[in-house]
């Protein structure tokens, strides 16, 4: 084990310095490591006590620098430089220790301070020696007028706090240039760099490289520059060292960041590729697919063209059989185009309005088939031809033209109607053409008929009449034998009642054929009643009945009717309670309803029984059941019927109000205050109805 | 009776019914001058100036209206009232004439002889035009 040769007991009063280094060999463990330094020690020791001093100074250095730089096991504690330089200042008295030791303990930049004080101590002697105190302390203030060193460097010891160690190298550069150029000036620059080395290498070997390396910043420039450039040198690959190893470690982050990125993508790209493999296997599917489709596609067309084929087919022939009907249909059928050209002509029409009307266009027409107005010379107006009211899409019927066909004049009806699309636009006119010549000869003939009828019935009959009434008349004493006189009132009774079943028949039938036009009209109802009554006394009297007309109070309204006609019936009713009427009278009332009038004629007659009532207003019917069991004396049976058509052509209504056996018959009828909206007067069809009895 | 014997003109074609009122109005005191068709009838009329026609409808060649048309044109024979006889089933025809200028119409087979006499006197007395005739 090593021991410091003066090392005793506690109470033999040791060097601060060697307690210090004592300490610090202490810190090592492995004492072998130091030896060499311990040896240096040890030789230091016999060394007189100034050059012991500085011997202490390297040696505490090395110790430092071995703690510091050794791990624990090796010494007993890591430590850095300035915690061990703190630790030491702590526990130790460096203000006992020599100044060259003592400053290594100060802070840093009062440390520097006293290091750059200690370098440039031989300039300052030179300087001293050779030119003067003042001189020198003349070339410090012009140096540093302001500094804060100044005072230190001309001897003080206390240096400010606050020190910048910027600051402090400038100045101690400053200083240093300064005076070694005035050694340099004054005695040659070989001397300056002397001192200047000398200085240096004492640094150097003191405190080491890294102190010495402080100095050489506050040299001038041209100054040591080996050394300099050594350090520079050192300083340089180590921050090129520097610099490329951390341009390795971007190097090396960057290829890593690329490398992470490659990956990902790598990953991305298989990524896509299943999504391709998915999305080929999709469209191959669809490729199948449609394959299939187009396959049932072509199916089908080939299905449907041949349905077309048969369809096509059935409509030809329908369209075939169509037109056959057309042909075949006894009137002619004629089409015009929307445009009002000839479209379709059947054969029947070609006959009646010429074949060239199939080619004519539509502005001749009327020309061509000749149409006139009937038993007239004037030719049809055109807008009056149904067929072109059709083309207007109008539908219209004529029955009053004639067409002039190889110089035969040919009465047609005419009907023409437009044949429209769904939107109401006309497509086709249509027109038929049916001859109607024998029709109209046969109405003709038939009004011939009723005329001729009448008048050839009635005349011989009117002469029977009044003849056999002239006789009555005027020659009462020819014709004074009683059987005589009989005889000649037969004849003159017979020949009116002959004439009165002429009148009833002739009625009847133009009732029935539409030939009779009622010339409806507001008349008095009450007038023509009383008119009638007038007139029926004749035959009342005989029978010595009464006719009473029991006119209202109040004022009547007139009522729309057929004057006439009304008159028939109220003739017809009034006649009929007379005949069947043996006792009593005839009774006649008006009331008023609601949009009619009503007459009631009542009689006091025999009445008519109930199973017969039903049969009252039928043709020939005379409200009894068997055809051989009937009055004929009385009348045809055709009154009522006629009556009742009358009646209902002006549209009212005629009933038995009521009846009993016996007692006598109330009958009734009733016409309208206004005129109702009716087309014109139709033939009445005599059906076979019940009629309203009323009770 | 009147003290001039009033000239009646009977235009009628069937013998018949000519003869028939040839003997009522005789009867009766007129002075009965008959046509057997319309152009007779015109011509007679002009010449013997009746104080009343009574004019048959339905007649040959020309028909009674159209005779009534001639009547009332010529200046001659327009004053004279006309009285139309008719047998035919619709009275059209008759009413139609009314508005052509005739006076009445009657249908034969509807009246006796006498009333017949009686409208014409009443016509002659009046000169007016009646209401229509009923049927019965």
């Amino acid at each position: 084990m090593f021991q410091l040769p003066v090392l005793k007991k506690k109470d033999i009063k040791l060097e601060e310095s060697e307690k210090i280094i004592s300490f610090l060999v202490s810190q090592v463990n492995n004492q072998s490591l130091i030896k060499n330094i311990l040896t240096d020690f040890q030789n230091a020791h016999k060394l007189n006590p100034q050059d012991k001093k500085q011997a202490d100074i390297p040696l505490l250095l090395q110790l430092i620098n071995f703690i510091t730089t050794n791990e624990p096991l090796v010494v007993k504690e890591k430590f850095s430089q300035r915690e061990l330089f703190a630790l030491i200042a702590k526990n130790f008295k460096i203000q006992d220790l020599d100044d060259s030791f003592k400053f290594l303990f100060l802070e840093s930049p009062i440390k520097e301070a006293h290091l750059f004080k200690f370098f440039l101590k031989d300039l300052f002697q030179f300087i001293r020696e050779n030119e003067g105190e003042d001189h020198l302390n003349n070339l410090i203030n012009s140096t540093l007028p302001d500094s804060l060193i100044k005072e230190f460097v001309q001897g003080g010891t206390e240096l400010a706090p606050n020190l910048d160690i910027t600051k402090l190298t400038k100045d101690f550069s400053l200083l240093c240039f300064s005076l070694y150029h005035q050694v340099s000036n004054q005695f040659g620059e070989k001397t300056a760099q002397t001192i200047i080395v000398k200085n240096y290498q004492k640094v150097k070997g003191t405190y080491g490289t890294e102190y010495a390396k402080l100095c050489l910043e506050i040299l001038p420039h041209e100054v040591l520059q080996e050394e300099k450039v050594i350090f520079l040198s050192k300083e340089q690959l180590l921050a090129k060292v520097k610099a490329a190893t951390e341009v390795e470690i971007e190097k090396r982050t960057l290829a890593e960041n690329l490398a992470r990125e490659v990956t990902e993508k790598i990953q991305v790209i298989e990524r896509q590729n299943q999504e391709l493999e998915k999305t080929k296997i999709a469209t191959l599917n669809l490729l199948e697919d449609e394959k299939t489709l187009e396959v049932q596609l072509e199916k089908e067309k080939a299905s449907v063209e041949q349905k077309v084929i048969e369809k096509t087919q059935e409509l030809v022939d329908e369209k075939g059989l169509l037109f056959k009907f057309l042909e075949t249909i006894p009137f002619g059928v004629f089409v015009l185009s929307a445009s009002g050209n000839p479209y379709y002509a059947n054969s029947h029409a070609r006959e009646l309005l010429g074949n060239a009307i199939i080619e004519t266009a539509s502005d001749s027409l009327s020309k061509v088939h000749k149409a006139y107005i009937s038993t007239t010379d004037v030719l049809y107006p055109k807008e009056k031809l149904p067929i072109f009211q059709a083309l207007s899409g109008i539908t219209s019927s004529v029955s009053d033209m004639e067409i002039l066909n190889n110089d035969k004049r040919i009465t047609v009806e005419v009907t023409g109607s437009p044949i429209k699309d769904h939107d109401g636009k006309v497509l086709y006119a249509i027109a038929t053409y049916t001859d109607i010549t024998e029709r109209k000869i046969a109405e003709r003939s038939k009004d011939e008929f009723f005329s001729i009828a009448s008048h050839e019935l009635r005349t011989p009959l009117t002469s029977i009449r009044g003849n056999t009434s002239m006789i009555l008349d005027y020659f009462k004493e020819a014709i004074k034998d009683k059987d005589l006189h009989e005889m000649i009132d037969d004849i003159h009774e017979s020949s009116i009642r002959l004439i009165s079943i002429v009148n009833d028949f002739l009625d009847l039938s133009r009732l029935e054929q539409g030939k009779i036009s009622f010339q409806n009209d507001y008349f008095s109802i009450a007038q023509i009643i009383e008119k009638v009554c007038e007139e029926t006394k004749n035959i009342a009297l005989p029978k010595n009945l009464y006719i009473k007309f029991e006119k209202p109070v109040a004022n009547m309204p007139p009522v729309y009717a057929d004057k006439n006609r009304v008159i028939q019936v109220v003739t017809n009713l009034i006649g009929n309670s007379i005949k069947y009427t043996d006792n009593g009278g005839v009774t006649i009332r008006v009331n008023i309803l609601d949009n009619d009038l009503e007459v009631e004629i009542k009689d006091t007659g025999r009445g008519i029984p109930a199973q017969n009532q039903d049969l009252l207003f039928r043709k020939f019917q005379q409200a009894s059941s068997s055809l051989l069991t009937r009055d004929t004396v009385k009348s045809t049976g055709l009154g009522l019927f006629i009556s009742k058509l009358l009646i209902e052509n002006m549209n009212g209504k005629i009933y038995l109000k009521s009846s009993a056996e016996n007692q006598g018959s109330t009958f009734a009828f009733t016409l309208p205050l206004n005129p109702i909206s009716t087309k014109a007067p139709q033939p009445v069809i005599a059906s076979r109805t019940k009629t309203s009895i009323m009770k | 009776m009147a003290t001039a014997p009033v000239i009646l003109l009977i235009v009628e074609d069937d013998p018949l019914m000519s003869r028939m009122y040839q003997k009522i109005f005789s009867f009766e005191g007129y002075n009965v001058v008959t046509a057997i068709d319309g152009q007779d009838g015109l011509e007679k009329a002009t010449k013997e100036k009746p104080s009343l026609i009574l004019l048959d409808i339905m007649m040959p060649k020309m028909n009674g209206l159209e005779v009534l048309d001639k009547l009332k044109v010529n200046p001659d024979t327009k004053t004279i009232p006309v009285v139309m006889l008719t047998n035919l089933a619709g009275t059209q025809d008759a009413e139609h004439a009314l508005s052509k200028g005739a006076v009445k119409y009657i249908i034969k087979s509807e009246h006796e002889p006498k009333q017949v006499a009686n409208m014409v006197k009443e016509i002659l007395q009046g000169y007016t035009r009646d209401a229509v005739p009923t049927t019965s």
